[in-house]
């Protein structure tokens, strides 16, 4: 009832929106899609400026811009950072349709221009707490192994805190579960690859991303803290292109072509890592014996039957596998697909129409002894089907107009254990859960006076779990208290609410700004873990009749500031994040394969507040960024010490990364990054007492200690080897840990081995010192 | 325990790990109580130690406390009070521990009393064999020979067990490439995934023919298997977030209070 008053009452704000702007003088629109010559591939945030008017738009992330502007003579710029800028002149007496191609401005591996979009978008626009990543930066950045991974160098910007030997992130004091990480619009579940070191993301097959820390655009949701956005290239669309690398853990290769040319084309993308290979080798085999791998493929194809209609069809498939011989074997990944539809259905009104496909699955298998049938298999999955409609419409080159629609379906296997026929085990399997989720929402984005810009949002989203399936309630001591049975499709728990985004920018001058937003989020899948940043068998549970929904309310402040032609831009944002129903467990939770795993949770509230700095050189042959975060984040269980708030686990005081790229000649790119860290918080021993003849260490308030601060240097250098029009090839260096800083990754307490009498603190370093090296190729 | 260190060794290879001993300043909890003390079907007389924490940096010396008041009662009406036999250990006289009987035991010291209740489980489960195999060099275990105990686990109840290993008499030493380490793991056991079936539970011990091994089985209640669990953890490090074992004397006392009853067998590996 409630879910159609409220998309009544967005129907009517749409049509006011909409309507406001049809009378007024002739106006005409332009229109169309801006691409790479050489390739074919759609643009992303290229710019279209009416220079008599100075006025113009940006392409959408689909590559689509649409200008409406009154009858007249026009000079249009069509520009784009790394390309070659466009003028032409149109007379415009009807709505016409430009379809442009830019040159890119030099086709060397080595230009390091690092900006994805318009020069002073970050001061002008009326997004803020945003940060964008070209393909380019996260190539040349140094990285673990050699492997450049998105994930790894997001954590270098401001307010993205990092965890060594975890796959998790954290923004703005969110924890790891609250990122809505996105692959082509579908949602990626598990983002890691070997437990954390990797991410799923192949850099190869990835065009543009966009990083949401707050003011989150009305369009997306479902996550309390922030939204990564990953694009997957379309494929080259003119002509074949073969391109990979070798590398010392794991060699790739992407092949794209046209299948029609100008029309369709396709793109195949894969990596696998071959360290057992090198396992093999071993003569121990305790070790040649193991498998463990991983392997992504990515793969795309899309269709233009016009102008106006274009298809694609996109996917992700990704495994890792772990294991000894026949005797155990434990692998886990996801599957994406999507299918979209873009539609003009005229010069102005754009659809996004997808449908989407998320799987995250894991298998454990022990092959038991032989003829004993003690063997048994585990699985446990997590499984999304979606539909998605976006609509944009361009009502002015300063009103933009955005609406949309969603439902999803979850589908939840906490887990099943089948063990070998005639085992000593029974076969149990852990019911599985269901549920829907919708989601409406309106946003507008305009100017208000040549000053004030606004970007009003709400979205409006409602959850519900369904049945079939026992539905419990605990007491106090967690114990089942009641059991219901629903029906199949009968709804549990219902729960919705209205989601308002809002941000207000108010222009100074040209190069700066001053940006306020506040958003409020809801999150209604949780992720259960016993680690802080994930592992493989982490497990996503619904709300639920026991579950509430996490809640974030987040209010940000700005300054924007550009220099020098916007060859710099810098910025500094403070935000205060209000969270609720947090996640967490009790002493001694057993969250694996428990079918009462509600019953192990414990609710609470966070917060999280802190200034971000950060001054980025966007071109030039020196190029790079400073990100320095100041924040503090807590929580307050009322299980956890008695109400007591302490600092979260990932609450870092001060967070800092330097990161520098140099083109030094036309041969050599050279590439550093540091970062700086206050330690995780953690709960250290207080004491140590004896229980059936094992010391056994004394604990008190949870997270009262630090780790000793994280520092860490990392180097890197890209040597062109040959560049013809046919054939180019490079090789890369990098240094992981330059000054081989034992960083902890963990300390253990435990009994001295030298001196029974007395214990130690024990400190775990993973990474030493780590070079690698990577040949890249490319035939065009 | 072989495949942990298996995924250890395997990860230090890739990740090319390494330890170091650092001296960290730590906040020093003030000294708090533990309380550990057991009833079971076995004959009597049973132990209550009482001894308090030490610093994490101070020696493995934990003072015992002497002239506490220490009572354990049964709802049958018994009552015993323990006598102090040595420092801190008291033992009870007359108390004769028996199945379905649910315990309480009471300790007041320093003006401060800690209470703790545990019942024994009604049914006694018999470890019926022990047997012994030769294993090849595998994921799980290092080439040589391997007891397993067999029981009968009853069914449709919740059945919680807890194992003690002797070799020839002895704590038997784990020899972990190199470096020695005496038994002292919780071989815990419960019947989550094989309720009402005949069980069986591997040891780790790498044994020889001629080899006796003793082994006593601990059929215990939730509240006890939670603790040693719990106890498992914190030995293991804690993970995230670490915390004190669950414990039947809540917050009060750390150590625990538990009714058991013990079956045993052995096996002369051949």
């Amino acid at each position: 009832m409630i879910f159609r008053r409220t998309l009544k009452k967005m129907a009517l704000l749409c049509f006011t929106i909409v309507s406001i702007h049809c009378y007024g003088q002739q106006k005409y629109t332009i229109s169309g899609a801006i691409s790479d010559a050489s390739n074919g591939e759609e643009l992303i945030g290229a710019s279209v400026l009416i220079q008599e008017l100075s006025t113009g738009g940006t392409t959408n992330v689909y590559g689509f811009f649409s200008v409406t502007i009154p009858q007249g003579n026009y000079t249009v710029v069509i520009s784009y950072i790394g390309y070659q800028s466009l003028t032409k002149n149109i007379v415009l007496d009807k709505s016409i349709t430009l379809n442009i191609e830019l040159q890119p401005e030099s086709t060397t591996l080595q230009e390091v221009v690092v900006l994805a979009e318009r020069e002073d978008v970050n001061v002008q626009s009326t997004q803020m707490s945003v940060n964008k990543l070209s393909v380019k930066e996260i190539e040349t950045i140094p990285v673990i192994f050699g492997e450049k991974d998105v994930i790894k160098t997001i954590q270098l910007l401001p307010g993205i805190k990092s965890s060594e030997g975890g796959g998790g992130f954290f923004v703005r004091g969110g924890s790891a579960d609250q990122n809505l990480i996105l692959l082509d619009e579908a949602p990626v579940y598990n983002a890691s690859h070997l437990l954390g070191f990797f991410s799923v993301f192949n850099s190869d097959a990835i065009k543009d991303l966009t990083i949401y820390k707050g003011h989150i655009p009305a369009e997306y949701g479902g996550r309390a803290s922030s939204v990564l956005d990953i694009k997957m290239n379309d494929g080259n669309s003119k002509k074949l292109n073969v391109s990979g690398g070798i590398g010392l853990i794991s060699s790739r290769l992407t092949v794209e072509a046209p299948i029609v040319k100008d029309k369709s084309s396709f793109i195949l993308s894969g990596r696998r890592t071959y360290l057992d290979l090198f396992l093999k080798a071993s003569s121990d085999p305790d070790i040649s014996k193991s498998i463990l791998y991983f392997y992504d493929l990515n793969a795309k194809a899309n269709y233009k039957f016009s102008d106006r209609d274009r298809v694609f069809i996109s996917g992700y498939f990704g495994r890792d596998k772990f294991g000894f011989g026949d005797q155990f074997g434990f692998d886990w990944g996801n599957t994406t697909t999507t299918l979209r539809w873009n539609h003009l259905f005229n010069d102005r009104l754009f659809l996004n129409s997808t449908a989407l496909f998320s799987d995250y699955n894991y298998k454990v298998e022990i092959g038991g002894d032989e003829g004993e049938n003690n063997g048994f298999k585990i699985i446990s999955a997590i499984q999304d089907v979606s539909l998605k409609e976006d609509f944009e419409y361009y009502i002015s080159p300063t009103n933009t107009f955005k609406f949309g629609a969603t439902v999803a379906h979850h589908k939840f296997v906490p887990g099943e254990f089948n063990p070998d026929a005639n085992s000593n085990f029974n076969s149990i399997r852990l019911q599985e859960k269901f549920a829907w989720e919708a989601a409406a929402y309106i946003s507008d984005d305009m100017e208000l006076s040549e000053k004030v810009k606004l970007n009003a949002g709400l979205r409006y989203s409602w959850f519900s779990q369904v049945g079939p399936g026992d539905i419990f309630t605990y007491d106090a001591d967690g114990d089942v208290s009641s059991v219901k049975n629903y029906g199949s499709g009968e709804m549990v728990k219902t729960y919705s609410g209205l989601e308002p985004r809002v941000g207000l920018t108010y222009v100074l001058n040209d190069q700066s700004s001053v940006k306020a937003s506040y958003g409020k989020n809801r999150q209604y899948l949780h992720l259960v873990s016993n680690s802080t940043s994930g592992t493989p068998i982490d497990l996503w549970i619904p709300s639920s009749n026991n579950v509430k929904p996490q809640i974030a309310d987040q209010y940000a402040l700005g300054y924007f500031r550009n220099f020098a032609d916007n060859k710099y831009e810098s910025s500094v944002e403070v935000y205060y994040k209000d969270m609720q129903n947090q996640v967490d467990y009790k002493t001694g939770a057993e969250l694996v394969f428990n079918e009462n795993v509600e019953s192990q949770l414990l609710f609470g509230k966070g917060r999280s507040y802190g200034a971000e700095f950060f001054l980025k050189k966007n071109v030039g042959d020196f190029s790079g960024w400073v990100s320095y975060t100041l924040s503090r984040t807590e929580r307050e269980f009322e299980g956890v010490d008695y109400g007591k708030v302490y600092p979260a686990n990932w609450d870092r005081t001060h967070d800092l990364s330097l990161v520098g790229m140099y083109k030094a000649g036309p041969k050599w790119t050279l590439s550093a990054s540091f970062v700086y860290r206050t330690g995780d918080a953690v709960t250290y021993p207080v004491g140590k007492y004896e229980v059936d003849g094992k010391t056994v260490n004394q604990y008190d308030t949870r997270n009262d200690n630090r780790l000793p601060a994280y520092h860490r240097l990392d180097l890197g250098a890209t040597k062109l080897i040959k560049n013809s029009p046919k054939y180019e090839s490079s090789i890369s260096f990098s240094v992981y840990n330059a000054y081989a800083r034992k960083n902890a990754f963990a300390i253990n307490f435990q009994e001295d081995p030298d001196n029974p009498e007395k214990t130690q603190a024990v400190r775990i370093a993973l990474f030493s010192i780590l070079p690698s090296i990577t040949y890249n190729f490319k035939f065009k | 325990m072989k495949a942990f260190r298996y995924i250890f060794i395997l990860l230090s290879v890739l990740l090319f790990s390494c330890e170091d001993v650092i001296v960290l300043d730590l906040n020093d909890g003030d000294p708090r109580l533990v309380i550990e003390g057991y009833v079971t079907d076995q004959p009597g007389p049973y132990t209550v130690k009482i001894s308090k924490t030490a610093k994490f940096y101070d020696d493995n010396i934990f003072p015992p406390q002497s002239g506490a008041s220490v009572v354990i009662t049964d709802d049958q009406g018994n009552e015993d009070i323990l006598t102090e036999v040595s420092t801190g250990v008291y033992q009870t006289s007359t108390l004769q521990g028996e199945r379905g009987v649910t315990y309480t035991l009471s300790v007041d010291y320093e003006g401060q009393n800690y209470t703790a209740i545990s019942k024994m489980p009604e049914q006694q489960i018999l470890l019926d064999s022990i047997t012994s195999e030769y294993e090849e060099n595998s994921f799980f275990n290092d080439e040589g020979y391997y007891v397993r105990a067999h029981f009968n686990d009853p069914a449709g109840v919740a059945n919680y067990y807890r194992f003690n290993v002797l070799v020839n008499g002895e704590v038997y030493v784990f020899d972990f490439d190199g470096e020695e380490q005496e038994d002292d793991f919780f071989y815990l056991w419960s019947d989550k995934f094989s309720d009402g079936n005949l069980n069986d539970y591997d040891f780790p011990h790498t044994l020889e023919v001629g080899d006796s091994v003793y082994i006593e089985m601990y059929n215990l209640e939730r509240s006890t298997y939670d603790y040693y669990r719990t106890v498992a953890d914190v030995i293991n490090g804690g993970g995230v977030a670490p915390s004190n074992p669950l414990s039947n004397f809540g917050d009060t006392a750390l150590g625990y209070f538990g009714a058991f009853s013990i079956t045993s067998n052995y096996v002369i590996v051949d």
